[in-house]
């Protein structure tokens, strides 16, 4: 017989679904977080060692409950693979896990009623969606979604009772540096499968909060300083009778070099915090200080240079105007720098 | 008055004045609106956990007189035939129960005892005058549903007569659904996270044969047990025994951060069919969207109003006095000058 028919033969013979109970076979599914052992939001992963627990019922599998003393039958490891190639299991895996876990142990259980129950501890590397655009006032949800690779909906349902949701947890709450672990939450959801079918999914969903005081060093203190550079611009001149006591010339200096620390700043900030490239609190502020500093290019240009104020308006006019952006500038800086951290706080 | 400090002073007040009452007014409405969404996602928070409830007792109920109006389950209960009444109904509890959430199954017989636990069949024979839906139903021989508290532990009963086939009152027989499968499949649904607290002092009296793990101290939230909850951890970050106290007779509704997650709690009390407090089940929902729009919201009002104030407050001072109190300030000297040098009065 070729390769092919034996293949045929060992599928046909392959234990078929428990349909006992009828169908969709209620699959129950628990996830437990042991160990969270690493984030990395450039790559979109983090690290952990995960417990799977996967319990159905198979009504072919019943015994004498006096063949097992302690109230079950266990096989551990190699024994439960063996185990699993005469007995049907659901085909249920981590769907967002890269690469191969590490690490692996199984255990198995039979109970006399015909329950089983699979348990799959793994050490593995998952994919997640990291969403920036509150950082660093954020929080991630760091999921394992579990789903069956073949079977729709309609014939393998994945679900959770109460005895799950306990199990659930994470186990150990301290282990991730700059973050706040929270607690886990379990969904049901349903994907699109083949030709019209859904499949059933259950995620397991832990909550971190960042901690924002790591970012206050490396990020806030030298974009807030870059604030700084504009004013100082402006701080530094004083206005006389027919203009302004320092040259234009000598604060554009000072303004540039500002300009290009800042561009040398976003650069690196970006370089360490990739998920910083759309629209969250870092960027706006950026944004608030290359604006600052456009905007004291333009008085430099405009009040410093080309006397603009005095010449349209006299010499009043011109020492009100500059007392006033003294003043206005910081005021407003202050406003919008408030907004955007209320706004990260929302 | 001194026109060059009252002048400015007065223009500037009013324009603050202007600016505050309205984004006070704005802020108000802003809140109102709030307020007014809120209100209407806890009543339907509430109305779906009472339809949900009410389709569990409309459940329970008509399993129960399914079961009551097999021939043969009258036959063997009016017979009192232990045995035979379990051999009939076993294996229909069965799959009631693996499937269907039912919970408890009881035969009762007058004077108001418990004939046979389908969930239990090894006790029996003992008096259920606690009950009040079994001794209104054995009293008038009319279908009723209720929550309450049995031997086994609290669930939703469809309590039915039974007639022995001369259409002779000869007993009742109700059907327990679970509650926290109930609240396990919103949870599934809706997304709502919910938790079943119920009073420990009756929960002790009556449920004799409930698992010992509900009494754990872990459980106890004030004068409370926790029966079941799809998320415990962040129940108990949410729902207090103060809180707990404060229900009797209307739903209490509070929002409440955990995670740095908004959540809206709306605490539902439940009564036994004699009226009396029995628990409470507790109704989570994320208010996160909400509260994060109103807060945007109100930043940026309170940002845009507060630069807009800043800046007219600088064009009011620049007008003034650049082109008023300065040149005034200015042509007085001037006289003053001319005055001394001519050496006539002002």
């Amino acid at each position: 017989m070729t390769a092919l028919g034996l293949a045929l033969v060992a599928a046909l013979a392959a234990p078929g679904l428990p349909t006992g109970e009828g169908l969709p076979i209620r699959v129950k599914a628990a996830v437990n977080f042991v160990d969270v052992i690493s984030l990395n939001e450039s790559a979109h992963t983090f690290k952990a060692t995960i417990d799977v627990r996967l319990r159905w019922r198979d009504e072919r599998l019943v015994f004498r409950a006096s063949d097992a003393p302690v109230g079950f039958r266990e096989v551990n490891d190699a024994a439960v693979t063996a185990m699993l190639a005469d007995v049907w299991a659901p085909d249920i895996a981590v769907i967002n896990q890269q690469g191969d876990a590490t690490n692996t142990h199984v255990g198995l259980r039979w109970f006399p009623d015909g329950r089983l129950e699979l348990m799959r501890r793994s050490t593995g590397e998952f994919s997640i969606a990291i969403d920036a655009h509150k950082f660093p006032f954020d929080y991630q949800d760091l999921v394992i979604d579990l789903g069956s690779l073949r079977e729709p909906a309609s014939r393998v349902a994945l679900v959770f009772d109460q005895d799950d949701l306990t199990m659930s947890q994470v186990s150990r709450r301290e282990t991730l540096e700059g973050w706040t672990i929270g607690a886990v939450d379990v969904r049901r959801v349903s994907e699109n499968g083949w030709y019209g079918a859904t499949q059933s999914h259950v995620r397991a969903s832990l909550r971190l909060a960042r901690d924002p005081r790591n970012t206050v060093g490396p990020i806030f203190v030298p974009i807030l300083a870059g604030v700084l550079i504009p004013f100082l611009a402006l701080w530094l001149n004083k206005a006389v009778d027919h203009g302004f006591k320092i040259e234009a010339f000598e604060l554009a200096n000072v303004l540039i070099g500002g300009l290009f620390a800042l561009i040398a700043l976003n650069f690196t900030v970006n370089s360490a915090y990739t998920n910083l490239a759309g629209d969250n609190p870092i960027s706006r502020l950026f944004a608030i200080n290359f604006i600052l500093l456009g905007i004291g290019l333009v008085i430099n240009l405009a009040m410093f240079r080309y006397n603009l104020i005095h010449r349209l308006f006299g010499k009043h006019v011109h020492y009100e105007a500059f007392a006033a952006v003294l003043w206005l500038l910081p005021v407003l800086t202050i406003i919008a720098v408030a907004w955007v951290l209320a706004m990260a706080g929302a | 008055m001194k026109f060059h400090v009252h002048a400015p002073a007065v223009i500037i007040g009013a324009i603050g004045l202007v600016v505050a009452a309205s984004t006070g007014v704005a802020s108000r409405l802003l809140s109102q609106q709030v307020a007014g969404v809120e209100d209407r996602q806890f009543q339907s928070m509430r109305a779906i956990l009472e339809f949900n409830l009410k389709g569990a007792e409309d459940r329970a109920l008509s399993r129960a007189e399914l079961i009551a109006g097999i021939p043969a389950v009258r036959a063997a209960l009016a017979a009192r035939n232990r045995e035979q009444l379990l051999a009939q109904t076993a294996e229909i509890y069965k799959a009631q129960a693996d499937k269907y959430g039912i919970d408890q199954a009881q035969f009762s017989v007058e004077p108001v005892t418990s004939f046979l636990r389908l969930n239990n069949p090894t006790k029996f024979g003992d008096d259920l005058s606690f009950r009040p839906l079994v001794v209104a139903v054995q009293r008038d021989h009319v279908a009723r549903s209720a929550m309450s508290i049995s031997r086994s532990g609290p669930a939703i009963f469809g309590e039915v007569p039974v007639f022995d086939l001369a259409n002779k009152p000869i007993g009742a027989f109700e059907m327990g659904v679970d509650v926290g499968q109930v609240l396990d499949r919103l949870k599934d649904a809706y997304g709502f996270d919910m938790a079943f607290y119920v009073l420990e002092k009756p929960l002790r009296e009556n449920a004799t044969s409930l698992a010992g793990e509900v009494f754990d101290e872990h459980n106890r939230i004030g004068e409370y047990l926790k029966v079941h909850a799809t998320n415990w951890t962040l129940l108990r970050d949410l729902v207090t025994g103060a809180d707990l106290s404060r229900v009797d007779g209307e739903p209490i509704n509070f929002v409440r951060e955990s995670t740095r997650k908004t959540y809206g709690v709306a605490l539902i009390g439940v009564r036994n069919p004699a009226g009396a407090p029995l628990g409470v089940i507790a109704v989570t929902s994320d208010f996160e969207v909400t509260r994060s729009a109103e807060t945007s919201t109100r930043a940026s009002l309170i940002a845009t109003a507060a630069a807009g104030f800043v800046v007219l407050a600088a064009l009011v001072l620049i007008i003034i006095r650049g082109f008023l109190l300065r040149p005034l300030a200015e042509l007085q000297a001037l006289q003053a000058t001319s005055a001394a040098a001519l050496g006539t009065p002002e």
